[in-house]
């Protein structure tokens, strides 16, 4: 169904001028457009009209491993995400845990139809030293409770994040990066560090193109893209420089590493962003002149960049 | 500007009984501050008269538990001079205009809050400019044919998938139940695609 944004059929939107339109496929298009992927650029949306499916339970879960079994996680990663024929009711992340208690391997899987063990995913759940695993048949709002009770809401965490191509010795030097990122801030109080891949594979993307348009700038030909997330947690105001400091750095030198592989695809996941990223610059200059006209069109005065300034701005990506 | 001088003029008589220093150019240092400081604390006096309870004002516990109940410590320390929470659209775009008027000489930053998952402060939430907070547009309807639904800006994946899942439905959404519907969505990625890879 390629992403969530490519699925709205339609959006309710309150604009500038405080009128309330539609943005379908028939109306008012460039908009609808436009905020698959513009973000709050545009307007205010009140609605989201999304088509339903038939979903009953799925299986899956989160699985931990000993950090010794990383580089066999990576490599099943990179199999899974470069299948040419993937199977598509299944679903992977993963990446490294570190908090100064342990270090452990994690993957999260899920398979939308109730098959235990499914042949896509069982070598995640065959990767040994194994610590322990939450796999089960569940519903969809289960799997989606237990990601969320993975975060404590009001902590000081942040999310990071950067792209990479799909490359079994690139992700595991970022593991490397990782490892000398975090050796001089391992005692900082609290602190706990994800780095966890995520694949948009090609079939993926061909998905997302035949759903009437994006503004994400991706085609099936960037495929396999490789979302990487940093996500940070620490306690004490006083170290908030030096984490956010040392996870800038680290994004920094895998940027340098992949792009001097030929391994830096431009697209940026906003979700996952960090104020200072240069998010929406990854979506390309084509997509960001249609952002720009686009918001000129229905905001002509800029009272989504100049009033409501919070959020990534397309006035700012330059 | 009071703290400021309340410190300076407690700083200076120490130092006053000590040297005698003229006060002045401190006090001017106090104002030239004062000037300086971007933040305009906004005066939600006529908001509150237009919208009523649907202006939180500092201290109230609807405003407090507003401004608490972002992801990350970073959001929560925010305070907003005061948080607007539209009961329906037709309020959102009442308040849109509003603070628009050419009346108002001090126009407000405003800050657009729906899940209020962005880590980053400042990404869903404002010092002394104004939140708006769209939890209150959180309903959730099913058409009839069952074939579409209608998703409230402010709801979080944890309504939707717990609405949808009493008809064995779902729709592609985020990974995450607490999660906003309207960031995600507008930002643009899936978390968790059916027929699809997860991302």
């Amino acid at each position: 169904m390629g992403f969530v944004c490519d699925n709205v059929l339609n959006y309710e939107v309150v604009l500038a001028s405080g009128e309330i339109v539609q943005a379908n496929a028939a109306t008012n298009r460039d908009l609808w457009i436009a905020l698959r992927g513009g973000s709050n650029n545009f307007g205010i949306v009140t609605k989201f009209d999304f088509p339903t499916f038939s979903q009953g339970q799925m299986w899956g879960g989160a699985i931990f491993y000993s950090p010794d079994a990383v580089p066999a996680i990576f490599k099943d990663f990179v199999d899974f995400a470069g299948d040419p024929a993937p199977d598509k009711k299944a679903h992977l992340i993963a990446g490294i845990s570190f908090s100064a208690m342990q270090t452990v391997g994690v993957t999260n899987i899920y398979h939308t139809t109730n098959i235990e063990k499914p042949p896509s995913l069982a070598p995640f759940t065959d990767i040994q030293p194994q610590l322990s695993n939450t796999l089960r048949s569940d519903s969809l709002l289960g799997f989606a409770n237990e990601q969320s009770n993975f975060t404590t809401d009001g902590a000081r965490q942040w999310f990071f994040t950067t792209s990479i191509g799909l490359n079994l010795e690139l992700m595991n030097d970022i593991q490397r990066l990782f490892s000398q990122a975090l050796d001089p801030i391992k005692d900082i109080p609290g602190l706990m560090l994800y780095l966890i891949f995520q694949p948009l594979t090609e079939a993926f993307l061909q998905k997302s193109s035949e759903m009437g348009g994006n503004s994400l700038g991706l085609s099936p030909t960037d495929g396999p893209v490789v979302i990487v997330l940093l996500n940070s947690v620490h306690v004490n105001p006083a170290d908030d420089d030096t984490v956010r400091n040392t996870v800038l750095d680290l994004i920094d030198s895998i940027d340098k590493l992949s792009a001097s592989r030929g391994l830096d695809p431009r697209y940026r996941f906003t979700n996952y962003g960090y104020k200072t990223q240069k998010i929406l610059q990854g979506y390309g200059p084509e997509s960001l002149a249609h952002l720009r006209a686009t918001a000129f069109k229905y905001d002509p005065n800029g009272f989504f960049q100049e009033v409501v300034s919070t959020g990534f701005k397309i006035s700012h990506a330059h | 500007m009071l703290d400021c001088i309340e410190d300076i003029i407690q700083i200076v008589t120490m130092i006053f009984v000590v040297h005698r220093l003229n006060l002045l150019p401190l006090l001017a240092l106090c104002f030239v501050i004062h000037q300086a400081q971007k933040t305009t604390t906004v005066d939600c006096t006529n908001l509150v008269k237009s919208f009523n309870d649907r202006i939180l004002l500092p201290g109230s516990p609807q405003y407090v538990a507003s401004d608490g109940s972002y992801f990350a410590a970073f959001e929560n320390k925010l305070s907003p001079s005061c948080i607007f929470q539209p009961q329906s659209v037709h309020d959102l775009s009442e308040f849109v205009r509003a603070i628009q008027d050419p009346a108002i000489t001090d126009k407000p930053q405003v800050a657009l809050r729906g899940g209020g998952h962005t880590a980053w402060a400042g990404s869903a939430n404002i010092e002394n400019g104004i939140t708006i907070d769209l939890s209150n547009l959180d309903a959730i309807a099913i058409s009839h044919d069952q074939k579409i639904a209608s998703i409230g800006g402010g709801a979080r994946w944890a309504t939707v998938y717990a609405t949808l899942e009493t008809q064995n439905l779902a729709v592609a959404g985020g990974r995450v139940s607490k999660v906003g519907v309207g960031g995600l969505t507008t930002g643009g990625l899936c978390l968790d695609e059916y027929e699809s890879v997860q991302c």
